[in-house]
Parts: C-alpha cells; sequence; structure tokens
C-alpha cells in the first residue's frame, strides 16, 4: 500500500493521539521510574566496598552485610587473618552511623573509623584525618557547610574536618572516616572491631582466600568482596520487592485504562472508513492489521518516550538532588517492555474484534 | 467483448424468519448491456439499495445469479470478494464516503493500491484524474477543506480509478445543489461513453432520467416497467393506473392522479368538459 | 428563547445521559482515575505508616529518653553509654526510675533471606520489653529471643524454633504483636545476650527515664543535661518526630514525583474522556446550539460531565484506596498504611482542580463550534 492508512488514521485526530501517547508513557514511567531509583540505591550501597580495595571482608559469624547491620570481632582477629599464608594486609576497621552536627545543620554518616585515613579512596581535597580529625563526603560536607577546617561534632566530641572524599553518598546517607582509636574510645570498644578488610596476595583468589580464613579462624564469615557486595544490594531488592510488584500492577492498570480509552474512541470514530475500505476491496485481514498497527504504534511511542524521560531524570537529577540516583538496568527496561506488551494486547482486543464485525455492505445505509 | 455486461437471473434477497420475514428483493432479473446508463427508481423500502449492494458484490444473495462479466459473484467464495471488486466496480455514494485522514489525492490512490497499483504508478494515475476533474489545486488537501461539489469530484475520481466496468451510484446528485447535480450528470454520462463503464444509478432525483438509457421501477422487490407508468399532471408523481387513487376521463383520455385532491385541483384548473367517472379514492396508506 | 440549563430542575440531565451512553468507556475512564487516586493515596499512606511504625518502640516507652551528648534521634545514629551511669541519673530529682537498654539492628538471616529487625535489649522484669505477648513468655535467660508474631508467621517460625544470629543461636520463647514493621519489626531479648553479641558488656544504647508523677517530662529532661555528664536527655516525643523526619524525608522526592504522575494521569484521562465524547457529539452540541443552548451552559455541560467524573473517580478512588489499605493489613500486616483524613480531603480537593484542567481543552473546542454545522454534511 502506498497509502499509509494507520498513520494516517493515528495521526488525523492529533490531540488523542497525544493523549494516548502521554497517558501510556506516564504509566511506564512510573514503572521505570521506581525501579531505577531501587537500582540506584542498590548501586550506590556498595560504593565503600567497591572502591575499599578489599578482596576479602572478613565479619562477624552470620554476618554478610553492612548497611543496618551490626558486625563484633575481637581486634585480635586481625592478627590472626594478617599472619594466614595469601594475605597481603588484614585492615580492621569500626563501621557505626552517627550524626555529624555543624551549626543548626546535621546530617546522619556511616562512620568509618581505620588506621589509614579512608584510603584508598582518593581525597577530593585537604588530607587524610589525624586523631581528633574526620574526613567527610563532599556532599555531607557542602549540606553542612563544613569545609576542610572547621570543626563537627559527633558522638559528643568536637572533630576537626581535615578534607573531602566524592561519590560516596547515598540516597539517604553518607559515608565519613575517622582514626579507628578515637572512634573505639568514644564506642568505649576498645578490643572491638567491626569489620576486617583483606587484601589478597597475588596468585590466590579471593574465593579461596575466603575458604581458608573461615576454616582457620574461629567466630568469623569471609566473604568475597562480589559475594559481601552482592549481599548488600539483595537487603534493597529484598525490602523493596513488594512494592515494586504493587507498581507494576497500578502502571498495567493505568496503561490499559488509558490505551484501552483511546483504542476505543479512535475505532468509533473509523467504524465508516472501515466499512468503505472493506467495500472498496481491502481484504477483512489488512483492516484488522491497521486496527492493530495503531494500537501498536501507541504503546511502542509511549515507551520509546518513558525511556526518553527517565533516560533525562538520570541525567539531571542528580545535579538537582545528589543523594537520589538514577540507574537504569537492562533487565528492567525489558520488562517494562513485556508491560507495555501486555497493555497493547489488551487494549488491542476492542478494535480487533469490532473491525471484525464490520459489515461493508453498510456503506449503503444511511 | 460481449455486449451484456451484467446477467441476473431470479435474484432474491430475504431478511430475517417466519414473523418478520422481509422480502426485499423477489426473483428479479434483469441485463445490462456495457456502456448503458440504467436508473433505478422507486419508493423508499423498495429495496434499490438492497439491489445495489447486492450487485456490488457487499451483500449475499438468498437465491439467484448474479453473473458480472462471465463470473457469478454469487458463487464466489467470500475471500475472493474484495480483490473482484476492487478491479470490477466503482462506486459513488450519497454521502461522498471519502476517509478523512486521507488528502485528496490519497482518496483516490488508496483505491488503485487495493486493485494492486502500488508507488508513483498509483500516485501519477491518481493526479491525472483529479486534473481531468478540474482538482490539480487540491490534490494535497485534507478532505475537510474542500467543498461538496468537490468532494462528489473526488469521489468519482476513486470510482474511475481502476477503469471498472461497473460503476454502482446511490444516490450521487442528493447532497449536491442543481449546478454540481448538473455535472455530476454530465461526468457519469461522460464515463460511460469514453470509458464504456455500465453505469447503476438508485436515486429519487428526476433530473438524472435524462442522461439515462433506460428507467427502472423498483417496487415491493420487483421491476415494473416504467411504461405502463403514468404522471399525475397536477403535482408530477408516477402512478400505477391499476391502482390510482382517482382519476378521470377526459376526451377519451383517461388522466390519473395521486388524490382527490389533485383530481378537483385538476378540474378546478381546466373548468369545463369532461364527466367524472365514478372514482374511488383509495384511502389506504401506501 | 430560554437557556438548556443542566443544574435548573426538571431539565434533561444531558450531561448524565452523554455519560451513561456509553456505559464500557465510562467504566473504563472511572477505573483508571480511581486506580491514580487510590495509588496517591496509598503511597501517601505507606509514607505515614512507615512514620509511625519507625517510632512504634518509643511510643511504648517512659516519656524521656537519654542517650549519649548529640543523640536527638532514637535508630538513626550510635549512642553508647557506661552502664554505671544508671544510679547517677536516677539520683537526678524528679526522676522516679532510670532503665537502662540496649538498641541495635538486627540482620536476621531467614532461609536465605535478609530480615531487617530492630533488636531491643533489656532487663527483664524491668520496662522496655515487648507490651503484648500473644504467646509464650518475655526472655529470661540468655539466648532467648521474642519475636514479633508477624514477622514470625511470615517466616514459619513459632516458640522453641532457633534463629542463627551473628554467630549465636537464639531461641524463640514468645511471640508479640504490636510489635510489626515493614523495616523494622521488633524483637526483644535480654541485655547481657545483646551485648554479648556486640562484645560490649555493661553498654548501655539509652536510658528510658520515668518522671516522678506530677513532674513534666521536659523539666527532668533539663535537670538531667544539667547534672549528668556527655548525655543528651529528650522528650520521647521529640526523639519520635526526629526519627520520623529521618526516615521519611529521603524517601519524600521519589514519593512525590509518583503523586504528581499519579495525578497527571488522572486529569489526563478525564480530559481524554470528556474531550473525545465532545468531538463525536459536535453534531450534537451544534443542534443544541442551533436551538439556542447558550456558550455558557454549554461550556457548564462539559464541565459538568468533567466534573462528574472527576468526582465519582475519586470516591471510587478512595473507597479503593481504604480497601486496598484493609486487605493489605489484612494479608501483609507488616506494611501499614495510614491514610489520614486530611490526605482524602487534599484528594477531594484536587479531584474539583483535576476537573477543571480537564474540561479546559474540550471547552476551547465548543467555544469555536459553529451551530451551523447542525445542518452541514
Amino acid at each position: 500500500m502506498s497509502v499509509p492508512l494507520a498513520r494516517r488514521q493515528l495521526l488525523f485526530r492529533k490531540s488523542r493521539a497525544l493523549a494516548g501517547l502521554a497517558g501510556i508513557a506516564a504509566a511506564l514511567l512510573l514503572v521505570l521510574a521506581l525501579k531505577a531509583i531501587f537500582a540506584g540505591m542498590e548501586g550506590r550501597l556498595t560504593a565503600y566496598i567497591d572502591r575499599s580495595g578489599a578482596d576479602v571482608i572478613v565479619a562477624q559469624r552470620g554476618v554478610d552485610t553492612m548497611h543496618m547491620t551490626q558486625s563484633a570481632l575481637p581486634a585480635r582477629t586481625a592478627w590472626a587473618i594478617a599472619s594466614l599464608p595469601g594475605v597481603a594486609e588484614a585492615k580492621p576497621i569500626l563501621y557505626v552511623p552517627a550524626m555529624v552536627e555543624h551549626g543548626a545543620e546535621r546530617g546522619v554518616v556511616y562512620l568509618i573509623g581505620d588506621d589509614s585515613g579512608g584510603a584508598p579512596l582518593p581525597l577530593a581535597t585537604g588530607r587524610r584525618p589525624g586523631s581528633g580529625e574526620i574526613l567527610l563526603d563532599r556532599v555531607v560536607a557542602q549540606r553542612l557547610g563544613a569545609e576542610p577546617g572547621t570543626t563537627v561534632r559527633l558522638l559528643g566530641t568536637s572533630f576537626r574536618v581535615s578534607g573531602e572524599v566524592s561519590g560516596l553518598t547515598l540516597i539517604t546517607n553518607s559515608f565519613a572516616f575517622v582514626r579507628r582509636q578515637d572512634l573505639a574510645r568514644l564506642l568505649r570498644s576498645r578490643d572491638v572491631v567491626s569489620y576486617i578488610l583483606v587484601r589478597a596476595r597475588p596468585g590466590i583468589s579471593a574465593g579461596k582466600l575466603a575458604a581458608r580464613i573461615d576454616t582457620s579462624v574461629p567466630g568469623v564469615t569471609a566473604s568475597t568482596r562480589q559475594a559481601f557486595a552482592r549481599s548488600e544490594r539483595r537487603v534493597v531488592g529484598d525490602m523493596t520487592t513488594d512494592i515494586v510488584r504493587a507498581m507494576i500492577l497500578v502502571g498495567l492498570v493505568i496503561g490499559v485504562a488509558v490505551a484501552g480509552l483511546v483504542s476505543y474512541s479512535a475505532t468509533l470514530s473509523q467504524l465508516r472508513d472501515y466499512a468503505v475500505l472493506l467495500a472498496l476491496g481491502l481484504r477483512a485481514h489488512r483492516a484488522l492489521t491497521i486496527a492493530v498497527a495503531q494500537v501498536g504504534a501507541t504503546v511502542a511511542a509511549g515507551f520509546l518516550l518513558a525511556l526518553a524521560l527517565v533516560w533525562a531524570l538520570a541525567a539531571i537529577l542528580p545535579s538537582l538532588t545528589p543523594t537520589l540516583v538514577l540507574t537504569i538496568r537492562a533487565a528492567d527496561v525489558a520488562q517494562a517492555l513485556g508491560l507495555a506488551a501486555g497493555v497493547a494486547l489488551v487494549a488491542a482486543a476492542f478494535p480487533v474484534l469490532r473491525v471484525a464485525g464490520v459489515d461493508p455492505a453498510s456503506v449503503f445505509r444511511r | 467483448m460481449e455486449p451484456t455486461l451484467v446477467r441476473i437471473h431470479n435474484l432474491t434477497k430475504t431478511f430475517g424468519e417466519t414473523d418478520t420475514r422481509v422480502e426485499a428483493v423477489r426473483e428479479v432479473d434483469l441485463e445490462l448491456a456495457r456502456g448503458e446508463i440504467v436508473l433505478v427508481m422507486g419508493p423508499s423500502g423498495s429495496g434499490k439499495t438492497t439491489l445495489l449492494s447486492m450487485l456490488g458484490g457487499l451483500l449475499r444473495p438468498t437465491r439467484g445469479e448474479i453473473w458480472i462479466d462471465g463470473t457469478n459473484i454469487a458463487a464466489l467464495p467470500e475471500h475472493a470478494l474484495p480483490p473482484f471488486r476492487a478491479r470490477s466496480f466503482g462506486f459513488i455514494f450519497q454521502d461522498f464516503n471519502l476517509i478523512a485522514a486521507l488528502p485528496v489525492r490519497e482518496n483516490v490512490e488508496v483505491a488503485l493500491n487495493l486493485a494492486g497499483a502500488h508507488g508513483a504508478a498509483a500516485r501519477a494515475r491518481a493526479d491525472e484524474l483529479l486534473t481531468g476533474l478540474g482538482l490539480a489545486e487540491r490534490l494535497e488537501f485534507p478532505i475537510e477543506k474542500v467543498s461538496g461539489g468537490e468532494k462528489q469530484r473526488v469521489a468519482i475520481a476513486r470510482a474511475v480509478a481502476n477503469r471498472p466496468a461497473l460503476i454502482l451510484a446511490d444516490e450521487p446528485t442528493a447532497n449536491l445543489d442543481s449546478h454540481h447535480g448538473a455535472e455530476t450528470m454530465r461526468l457519469l454520462r461522460r464515463l460511460a461513453q469514453e470509458e464504456g463503464a455500465t453505469v447503476v444509478i438508485v436515486s429519487h432525483d428526476e433530473r438524472l432520467r435524462e442522461i439515462a438509457d433506460r428507467v427502472l421501477w423498483l417496487e415491493d422487490g420487483r421491476f415494473r416497467s416504467l411504461q405502463a407508468l403514468v404522471r399525475d399532471p397536477v403535482c408530477g408523481m408516477l402512478l400505477d393506473p391499476d391502482d390510482a387513487p382517482a382519476s378521470i376521463e377526459q376526451d377519451g383520455q383517461h388522466l390519473f392522479f395521486c388524490a382527490s385532491g389533485c383530481r378537483d385541483q385538476y378540474l378546478v384548473n381546466n373548468t369545463l368538459g369532461g364527466y367524472i367517472t365514478d372514482a374511488t379514492t383509495k384511502g389506504d396508506a401506501r | 428563547m430560554r437557556a438548556i440549563t443542566p443544574s435548573s430542575g426538571g431539565s434533561v440531565p444531558v450531561a448524565r445521559r452523554q455519560l451513561a451512553a456509553e456505559p464500557a468507556k465510562l467504566i473504563v475512564t472511572l477505573v483508571a482515575v480511581a486506580a491514580a487516586v487510590a495509588l496517591v493515596l496509598l503511597l501517601s499512606g505507606l509514607r505515614r505508616g512507615m512514620g509511625e511504625q519507625v517510632t512504634l518502640y518509643i511510643d511504648h516507652q517512659a516519656p524521656v529518653l537519654v542517650g549519649q551528648r548529640g543523640a536527638h534521634d532514637f535508630l538513626s545514629q550510635t549512642s553508647v553509654l557506661p552502664e554505671a551511669l544508671t544510679g547517677e541519673i536516677a539520683r537526678v530529682p524528679g526522676v522516679a526510675e532510670a532503665t537502662p537498654i540496649s538498641q541495635q539492628y538486627a540482620m536476621l538471616q531467614l532461609h536465605g533471606r535478609r530480615v531487617l529487625t530492630l533488636l531491643i535489649g533489656y532487663t527483664p522484669g524491668k520496662p522496655g520489653g515487648p507490651w503484648r505477648l500473644t504467646s509464650g513468655t518475655a526472655p529470661r535467660a540468655s539466648g532467648e529471643l521474642v519475636l514479633d508474631r508477624v514477622l514470625a508467621s511470615e517466616h514459619g517460625l513459632r516458640i522453641g524454633s532457633t534463629v542463627e544470629y551473628r554467630g549465636a543461636r537464639l531461641r524463640v520463647v514468645g511471640l508479640s504483636s504490636g510489635t510489626s514493621g515493614f523495616m523494622t519489626p521488633l524483637a526483644f531479648t535480654t541485655r547481657t545476650t545483646a551485648n554479648a553479641l556486640s562484645r560490649q558488656p555493661g553498654m548501655v544504647n539509652f536510658f528510658l527515664v520515668r518522671p516522678q508523677l506530677g513532674v513534666p517530662p521536659a523539666t527532668v529532661a533539663a535537670r538531667i543535661n544539667r547534672s549528668v555528664m556527655g548525655v543528651s536527655a529528650l522528650r520521647r516525643t521529640e526523639v519520635a518526630a526526629n526519627d520520623r523526619r529521618l526516615f521519611i524525608d529521603p524517601f519524600s522526592g521519589p514519593l512525590l514525583a509518583m503523586v504528581a504522575i499519579a495525578f497527571a494521569v488522572a486529569i489526563l484521562v478525564i480530559g481524554l474522556a470528556v474531550y473525545s465524547s465532545t468531538a463525536e457529539r459536535s453534531r450534537e452540541y451544534a443542534t443544541l446550539k442551533a436551538l439556542g443552548l447558550r456558550q455558557r451552559a454549554l461550556l457548564r455541560l462539559v464541565g459538568a460531565q468533567a466534573v462528574g467524573l472527576a468526582l465519582t473517580g475519586t470516591a471510587l478512588g478512595i473507597a479503593l484506596a481504604f480497601g486496598a489499605a484493609g486487605s493489605i493489613s489484612a494479608f501483609a500486616p507488616k506494611y501499614l498504611i495510614a491514610i489520614g483524613t486530611g490526605s482524602v480531603v487534599a484528594v477531594a480537593v484536587s479531584a474539583l482542580v483535576m476537573a477543571l484542567i480537564a474540561a479546559l481543552v474540550p471547552a476551547r473546542l465548543l467555544a469555536r463550534l459553529d451551530p451551523a454545522s447542525a445542518f452541514r454534511r
């Protein structure tokens, strides 16, 4: 057909086509945006772990997560681990959530007490903290107005800000670094550490080393960095599954309603045209193709628009709210595509049934 | 090429069952020659539209045969009808029935597509037809922006695009003023002569009698010979003399009227002469 | 000629007739609007419910909380104090009782899934423990655990089940009710158990302080702040408010975005429905205009349709939201959907705004409608 019938019919009433497009895009955007937010959360969750330089993370027995988790090991465990073959470094850290105050501003941070002042994470500005000093994530520092040189309060004590790191801010919280001895004193836990970050010597895999530590050192759980990170991410996943499912259901309902409404009114207004074309010699199955193509095109365009919008959001939002990061995953896009296909299928039912019942003889009826 | 294009034999169409049974077309026989213009007239509900629908392959007859150029379309399988229609028929409708979503040119082009012509060739033929009908300036216009007379010309261009052997027109002049109505009639005449197309027109419009080679009267599903019908001299209505509600005999001539009112009017207008026969006014509603 | 108005008594209810003429379309429109409205209410209800659940524990405790200096909330940060402070706090005038408790987020590993709970360590017999047990007993010996009933049933745990946590085997001795939460269901154990797991014997996270009869909590808190070094004493209500804010605020942004989208969808759907029926009936409207219906009356007609759809859809959406919230609390009690009257009122008002915006486009269409088109073919 050199005349693009489906396209002409679809675009004849521009506002209706636009409304359908917008509605479907909105429904799919709901799902895509939510999944991107949670994916972003999961991704950022392991920012510290990923860049810590550790191959194996050792925690109290039964523990393989960091956020919203408590872990306590005797300090001497670090030496026991360090003496194992294949271990290049065993770095003990203390890890607690803490409220940092600067003047009237307040912010929660995940506070790490280690002996290296935050190494190997690169500094954005300033220097690593000495005793009585603290290294803040840049976003928190900005929010509190606490640049290097200023004093902040946490755990009832004052600390001087020595410098800033960047890239460690979640949707909720951020990281900060102090000397382990400072933190141990404040927590009244001189001989206790939270985690031990282990770096492997060349030649031994992380998995093997983790297994070796597990068997050799009592009362610990050693995880490879990958397994630990995966565990962390699943925390978010497990907690948000139900919400995501509910949102998908809502997106489906709204998408079907909008697509159904649009295809319903479009079909009704085109019934006479179909009768005329059938009388002129259009085959019945081609008439159905034209009807279905209109629904399919609208849903497909709505999907692409939703994708473009969520992509734009992912690009723009971080500059507006640094704590909110959107990550668009291929699996999530595929799922949204499946959702769109479902919407199209249901919305096409009415036009198909109606057009199939068009009687070409009706062209002569008045 | 055989001179007879259409041969209808024993064509019947019945709607409904038992109580609601309606015989719209009853055992109609008809032959149409190539290039012939036939006007079918008759009261509303007489079956004209049903006949036209069956002729155009849009409605299956209950009984009978419809031979178009050697093919009995009443016996064609369902899937073969659409391409047959596209190649062999052209339709002209009272409401024009143009596709609002398509511009003028594409309304004609789509008919060509349906018969198998695509792309530049189809577009060229559409442009040629439309230009020939004076619509060269309107090719890209949306249908909404085109006048009633122009719409009918587009419809006619669409109807003849595939050089059909049979053109079926349903009240082609009903929605046109007298100027455009006359123009449409001339076009139909030209098509029959130049293209050798047979034109069947269903209409109430008396003016079309001027271009028709034959006028048929369809009433109650059957054809009546128009020659047997007479005209009421006062109101001009066509009547069956056997069924006329009122009549007079004047100077050896029988005159028939649609009602006693018309008869009385005639008498008033023509004072003297004639004696009134015993005219029974048929009061039954028809 | 008197204009036909849809509101005057005895006239034909044109708007209603037109809406009812296409039942399938009407139903679909109402469903879409109801879904969008319900979504808005459920999301805001979830937010509020989360806030209420977050402060579940301290809402049941003494009116004054004492934490490490600088601690202003219960959940978000660390507060560590020595046990020895118990006596010092108890001696502050106005204090009837000072009870130490420990508190930690406990990531329980239950058949491969990680379940977050808030584990409270308290002294058996003293305040701070579960306030309602549906079965079993409160923890008395080391290693004993009381779990929230909903959490237990969700994971098939019963009295006698063991839970592995931080290398120790804890035995479930009781199930509590009123302690459910989607982010932080509660669990209780003895303070000695909790401290042993943290390898910090003698550690206290917070003190629960009960003022003497007739002494206002604010006074007691102020006195403690003045007399005891290294602590921050706060009214429980203040702490609860801080907890709520810290927990909820980060989710506000995305939540607000979802709500905005839901509203946009509702407006779109109503506008679409009214516009398409207006466009499809432009002939009828032209006829009405030719019959003498004035422009304003015509606009009122379209407005009536839009308002009718918006209000009905909103009413259905509110009913749907409450129904859904009820079902959710029956089938998944860990989610608390607290739909407040404020939200309902806000939504109802927004429905009117929705309707007016949605009626704008079809109204413009009608304004341009030429009554002579009624005669045109």
